[in-house]
């Protein structure tokens, strides 16, 4: 089940594939200096936590990318492209998780009214207050996920990679993050500016990865195929319907996804299930509920009918 | 960028007490709860220290550990002391120094710590730089 993808598209592939290298490496770095300078500061923790989450999306796509072109197997007879549905809705989750945490913790801190404690150190006879190497390691954490985040979301759109898009919104997210883990330590005024602030950050990034998620799901669920930052369905659906029924007049058109890959079905219009006494023939009987239809996949298509005559829904 | 901005105006004065321990306690009174009658020599050492620090005159104020907490949180005392551990089950309600040197209670050792309000970071900051004084 290989399929050829344009030249350039694999050529976007490959980019994307060492941006998200890249990503590994700088975050690996990030959690590294989080540790060091999270001491006991829950907002820290919670940074922390989330810079984590943020690796999760870089390995699914490197691992969907893996799998996602192997030939079909006995075990996998329709091969593997849906390794990237997978992914996506494992990287939307996590994305959902990370913006559920930030919640979490600026409803605690609005409740508490407590503002951090942070005491200082002596670095080389110097009196250094943690909270100033919190936030520079916060700063540091912020820069990266800038830089790749830019990088990714036009690549995302050119290969619909809905993986790459979700972990464009999660470089987002750790930005945003960064700055109410800022905000949180040195404090911007009044005792519920950073936790409000952070507050409104962490629904910024759930709409984010609950709308992610709604895509995810309605992928898995073979739902039409949608937009890549919208849960509508994507305009390509109507055009090839269109296209399909003008060639299978009396037909109705069903379209799924399969990671970034399309498949159309052409199902007679009054209804594509087996009948249950064929299905009989074809299996054991205490089995046959279980096999409710057959397809045929097409590689030549006939010509469109001279009449338009399918308005049929 | 709004917050960045706010964030780099306050940072002047950064860290700050969002309760103003140390703009009271400043050529004022260091009120000290003290958990023990009298207090070990080194807290002694180190609240006469603090006080000396901010031109403060240092004020005990004796009572039962709930009450001193409760004091404290409420910020009508500005320091507990008295063989705090840095294990205490009031850590959860309150912030703790830097270690003043060990103490044993019943067979573990755990590190001797003194008691100030959440999030009071200048304080914190000034109590830290005058324990370390006194125990090096």
């Amino acid at each position: 089940m290989k399929h050829d993808i344009p030249d350039e598209i694999e050529k976007k592939l490959r980019r994307a594939a060492r941006l998200e290298w890249w990503s590994i490496f700088w975050l690996l770095t990030i959690i590294a200096v989080m540790y060091f300078a999270m001491g006991s500061s829950q907002a820290m923790k919670t940074a922390w936590i989330e810079d984590t989450l943020s690796l999760l999306p870089p390995i699914l796509f490197l691992l969907a990318r893996k799998f996602e072109n192997k030939p079909a197997t006995d075990k996998y007879p329709f091969g593997f492209h849906r390794a990237g549905s997978l992914g996506f809705f494992l990287a939307a989750a996590a994305l959902t998780a990370m913006g559920g945490f930030l919640l979490y913790d600026a409803a605690s801190a609005l409740i508490l009214q407590e503002h951090p404690t942070i005491g200082n150190v002596t670095i080389l006879k110097w009196d250094v207050w943690l909270g100033w190497l919190m936030v520079a390691a916060l700063v540091y954490s912020v820069i990266p996920p800038v830089i790749l985040g830019r990088m990714k979301k036009p690549l995302a759109h050119a290969t619909m990679d809905k993986i790459l898009y979700t972990d464009a919104d999660m470089n987002a997210a750790d930005w945003k993050t960064g700055l109410a883990g800022i905000a949180g330590i040195i404090g911007i005024g009044l005792w519920w500016a950073d936790a409000a602030a952070a507050g409104l950050i962490s629904f910024d990034i759930l709409r984010d990865g609950l709308r992610n998620l709604r895509i995810a799901v309605a992928e898995l669920l073979d739902g039409a195929p949608r937009e890549l930052d919208s849960s509508d369905i994507h305009p390509i659906v109507q055009t090839v319907t269109d296209k399909l029924r003008k060639r299978f007049p009396g037909h109705a058109v069903q379209m799924r996804e399969t990671g970034r890959f399309l498949r159309a079905s052409v199902v007679p219009a009054n209804g594509a299930e087996l009948d249950r006494g064929e299905a009989g023939k074809l299996t054991s009987d205490d089995q046959f509920w279980r096999l409710v239809a057959v397809g045929r996949q097409l590689q030549d298509l006939p010509e469109p009918a001279e009449q338009d005559g399918s308005k049929t829904a | 960028m709004s917050i960045a901005i706010a964030a780099l105006l306050s940072a002047c004065k950064v860290p700050d007490d969002p309760e103003h321990t140390t703009q009271d306690v400043t050529g004022s009174v260091l009120k000290v709860g003290a958990l023990t009658d009298p207090l070990d020599p080194v807290e002694a050492d180190v609240v006469t220290l603090l006080a000396g620090m901010l031109q403060a005159e240092p004020e005990v104020v004796r009572g039962d550990p709930h009450g001193l907490f409760a004091q404290l949180e409420a910020g009508k005392i500005h320091v507990v002391a008295g063989r705090i551990p840095s294990d205490t089950p009031f850590a959860a309600d309150v912030a703790l120094t830097d270690p003043l040197g060990q103490l044993t209670l019943a067979e573990d050792t755990e590190d001797r710590v003194l008691a100030i309000q959440k999030g009071e970071n200048r304080f914190l900051g000034t109590l830290n730089r005058a324990i370390r004084e006194v125990v090096e």
